[in-house]
């Protein structure tokens, strides 16, 4: 299918992107960093000591797999809401330069369906940052896993949740594009949806504070469509920690986001049928 | 005799956001015709609806109404763009790639299974034999258009559609192009070419097409487009008396020779008895034609 | 011409999936999180209840004299060359899971009546009078309330002599293997004293009563928690019982002293502070013990006791200068089906629990 071949174009093409080769080398280089600065010493399964390039960091001792837990659980925040304002701002050039005087042309001359095109970057985009998301918390699990003796795929899995938050948001800025072709405000329409998903995540608190009229009535209608991204942050977060999740809760919101997704795609691809190039 | 593309009653219209007026009238009611296995050429001024003409042969824009068949098919059908080659004006190319990785990405969006050899065979056809492993950033924009030519000529299509394919290729490689085109033709290829070079136009295209306007305001074959009803173009030996046949009604043509107007064989024949007496010998005789860039400007001062 | 059905279906798609986004998200709103067990509040200081409950008793926050307790049961307690002093909040411990379970136990004891129904038949109810129960070298200390109590019908009573300021001490006969006799003595009606010999009750209602110096070993400050003491040296290694194995060993070689602190809330939640000469024997102490709670854990895992493995997480060794802290927490599961015989054997008699209704 042609939308694989659009996807495997955008990631050969953000290979020689500078942000993504930044990216990368910052991983590497964060990851590196740990294999030569990081000692641990694990006495019967707990986690006995902690030296960074040295240094020795006060702490308590505590089973290893327990005292890993914090960590996994700042990766995988750093990792949603760190890599969703990285994102935004390194992703939000793909579906303007698709869109550009030249490139869209010769890609609508092709046999390739308007459709393909554009599930073809989101797929692309997403994909790249599901690579990035598992390579940082791949590398940094083999790692710990290597130092500790303690292996656990859930940090992995709450990469894998942060991706389908990025997702919900970059269908967003795709429709963005489409209809403004423009990088800087496919940024920023991302991060006002970033902004808005955090906000629905707290809708039931926000209504419980607001007085009865328009307002409330506007602000119940437009949250209860967002995606509720700061929900999904927590529970990738629950689950990089190994801690119990509802996975009916779960599942539900993310559905909820992939739904929201598909609606950003369908709309998207809705106003790029009908436009003139 | 099949038809390459049909094009019956177009009409396309640019819309503006909300406050930006009634928008402007691209095409107005094109109708077209391009038999298969031949070389077409549209010309016009700029803003006279050509580029909008091929995005609407292609998909790229949709008319408002009328209809388009492309090889048969309806431009929306991927299987007939299939089977086009489509070179635009200003292609975009990703500068990080080599020429092969973007054939290769063109080929596999075109459903095609290319080998790495034929990919750097075409870039050799088109003259990019010696860049094959430099990245396309560093390209001359000659360079940058004979690559998208290359692009357009992946998998042999039966269709060209080529809009200013020679821009910023250098005089020689004009040449070079010029023969790779018309080979396609003797493959049995379609060509569609839009240009503001009337003489390449000249040399490779049989059929012209002059639109203005958003409207096709004369179409056929080159000869019949170029060729003037009353006027012939004599040739004397040299020493002819000049100012006596100017006299005589005769006119200096570009090359050397001379025009006369006749309505009539009687007519013509009495004007080279004249010249007969006055003394210059008769050598060569042909109807007289005007170039492409003569026949567009009479058209267009015709239609103003 | 344009695509108009074909790009309809996008916006009917579109449309579709938002509305199946917003129903979805209603459900999971509804849906209830995990029910997860309560973190341990592991009593690592002195908590504003239980600063409430040390100023209610007249203790804080004022100290009148450095050294000097007011707290009459860590001054009976707090001899200069005490080592060890335990407290157990008895009115707090009896309204907790735990507390609640060890009554139980206690109403079910065999043959005759059980302990508490000797301290009723005395006049004290020891589910509604007594406030605290302490014990130190060779001494027990009894808090509450004991103003219908009636010592005089405690067997082996012998003669009371007043002491001080209010005291009266009582000497009860002595054991039939010709032993010291024990020394009964009463601080008003709120504190009774149950000391090894007379010199020894003596002196505790001396520094109760402010004549004689108090030690250092227990301080108001350290007054936080349902049970809390201090042991040292020699009784350290009494509780700690013979060195049959490396981590007994390890812990009578590298600890001083001991502070202990548990809250009975939910779970028994403890904090021990272990205090040494040696530092790197006793960072090797923290980490064996650590090492210990890991495996414990990991074979409450393996086993599938979920609660332990729960629990166990929460252990840990925080070290410090000349210390470490051990935390670790008690799951009331646990507890119950170690106090198991006790339901087993009140089932057998047949018989409802002997507890009184509160």
């Amino acid at each position: 299918m042609r939308t694989f071949h659009v996807a495997a174009d955008l990631l050969r093409e953000a290979m020689a992107r500078k942000w993504f080769l930044g990216l990368g080398i910052a991983i590497t280089a964060l990851l590196l960093g740990l294999v030569g600065g990081l000692r641990l010493e694990v006495v019967d399964g707990a986690l006995a000591a902690t030296r960074l390039f040295g240094s020795l960091v006060e702490a308590s001792v505590r089973p290893a797999d327990v005292a890993l837990r914090p960590v996994f659980v700042a990766a995988s925040y750093i990792l949603f809401y760190g890599g969703m304002a990285f994102g935004l701002l390194a992703c939000a050039d793909f579906a303007p330069a698709l869109l550009s005087p030249g490139r869209i042309e010769h890609l609508l001359s092709l046999p390739v369906r308007r459709w393909e095109l554009l599930a073809g970057t989101f797929l692309g985009v997403v994909t790249l940052g599901l690579l990035a998301s598992l390579y940082g918390a791949g590398g940094l699990l083999l790692i710990l896993g290597a130092k500790t003796g303690v292996w656990t795929w859930h940090p992995l899995l709450a990469a894998a949740l942060a991706v389908v938050g990025f997702g919900t948001v970059y269908s967003g800025m795709l429709l963005s594009a489409v209809l403004v072709r423009s990088a800087a405000v496919s940024a920023a329409s991302g991060a006002l949806l970033l902004l808005m998903g955090i906000l629905a995540s707290y809708r039931i608190p926000i209504l419980a504070s607001m007085h009865h009229g328009p307002g409330r009535w506007a602000f119940a209608l437009w949250s209860s469509l967002m995606p509720s991204l700061s929900t999904l942050a927590d529970a990738a977060g629950n689950v990089a920690a190994a801690r119990p999740v509802a996975m009916a809760h779960l599942g539900a919101v993310l559905a909820g986001c992939v739904l929201f997704s598909g609606a950003g795609l369908a709309l998207a691809i809705w106003q790029f049928e009908r436009k003139d190039f | 005799m099949s038809l390459a593309l049909e094009a019956s009653g177009l009409h396309k219209r640019y819309r503006r956001w909300l406050f930006g007026g009634p928008g402007q009238t691209a095409l107005r009611g094109m109708e077209l015709s391009v038999p298969r296995g031949t070389a077409f050429g549209l010309i016009g001024p700029n803003g006279a609806g050509k580029t909008t003409f091929i995005k609407c042969l292609l998909g790229i824009a949709w008319p408002d109404s009328g209809s388009v068949r492309l090889l048969g098919a309806s431009p929306a059908d991927p299987a007939a763009r299939a089977r086009v080659g489509y070179l635009p004006e200003r292609l975009h190319l990703p500068d990080a790639w080599k020429p092969p990785a973007f054939l290769s990405s063109v080929a596999r969006l075109k459903g095609l299974d290319v080998r790495p050899a034929e990919l750097v065979a075409l870039l050799e056809r088109v003259g990019l034999g010696d860049a094959v492993q430099r990245r396309i950033g560093g390209f001359s924009k000659g360079m940058r258009q004979r690559l998208g030519l290359a692009a357009a000529l992946l998998g042999s299509p039966e269709l060209l559609v080529l809009d200013e394919p020679t821009d910023g290729v250098d005089p020689l490689g004009r040449v070079e192009l010029r023969r790779l085109l018309e080979a396609e033709l003797e493959r049995g290829a379609t060509l569609f070419i839009n240009s503001h070079l009337l003489s390449e136009i000249e040399r490779l295209c049989s059929r012209i097409g002059i639109l203005s306007e958003g409207r096709l305001l004369r179409e056929g074959p080159l000869e019949a487009l170029c060729r003037t009803e009353d006027a012939w173009e004599a040739r004397f030996v040299p020493g002819a008396p000049e100012a006596a046949l100017m006299a005589a009604g005769f006119r200096a043509a570009a090359d050397g020779g001379f025009l006369i107007d006749a309505k009539d064989a009687v007519a013509l024949n009495a004007a080279l008895e004249r010249a007969r007496l006055l003394g210059a010998l008769l050598v060569e005789l042909r109807p007289a034609s005007r170039d492409l860039e003569q026949v567009l400007a009479d058209t267009l001062r015709g239609s103003a | 011409m344009k695509p108009r059905r074909r790009p309809l279906l996008w916006l009917l798609a579109a449309l579709v999936l938002l509305t199946l986004a917003a129903l979805v998200k209603r459900g999971c709103e509804d849906a209830p999180e995990v029910a997860s067990r309560p973190p341990p509040e592991f009593p690592r200081a002195m908590r504003p209840a239980e600063s409430q409950r040390m100023t209610a008793r007249g203790v804080l926050p004022q100290r009148p004299q450095p050294g000097h307790h007011r707290d009459p049961v860590l001054s009976a307690l707090s001899a200069p060359d005490a080592g060890m002093a335990l407290v157990f909040e008895a009115n707090a411990l009896r309204h907790s899971p735990v507390g609640e379970l060890l009554l139980d136990c206690l109403a079910s004891m065999d043959g005759g009546s059980s302990p508490l129904d000797e301290l009723r038949q005395l006049g004290v109810d020891p589910l509604k009078d007594v406030d605290r129960v302490a014990v130190g070298d060779g001494t027990l200390v009894v808090t509450g309330d004991f103003s219908r109590a009636q010592w005089n019908t405690l067997s082996g009573m012998g003669s009371v002599e007043p002491y001080g300021d209010g005291s009266q001490i009582r000497t009860l006969v002595g054991p039939e293997d010709g032993g010291p006799p024990a020394t009964f003595a009463t601080w008003g009606d709120h504190l009774v004293l149950l000391a090894g010999t007379r010199d020894a009750a003596m002196a505790a209602l001396d520094r109760i009563e402010g004549r004689a110096p108090v030690g250092q070993l227990l301080s108001d400050t350290q007054a936080y928690g349902d049970v809390y003491g201090v042991l040292n040296g020699a009784a350290l290694s009494e509780v700690l019982g013979p060195a049959d194995s490396p981590v007994a060993t390890q812990l009578q070689a590298a600890a001083r002293s001991m502070e202990i602190h548990l809250d009975a809330t939910h779970d028994v939640d403890a904090v021990a502070s272990v205090s040494g000469d040696d530092s790197t024997q006793l960072a090797d102490l923290g980490r064996t013990l650590a090492g210990g709670l890991a495996a414990a854990r990991a074979k409450a895992l393996l086993s599938g006791d979920t609660p332990t493995a729960e629990l166990l997480e929460y252990a840990e060794v925080v070290p410090g200068r000349e210390k470490f802290n051990l935390e670790v927490a008690l799951p009331f599961e646990v507890l119950q089906s170690m106090l198991a015989f006790c339901s087993q054997r009140a089932g057998a008699d047949g018989g409802p629990s002997r507890r009184p209704n509160p």
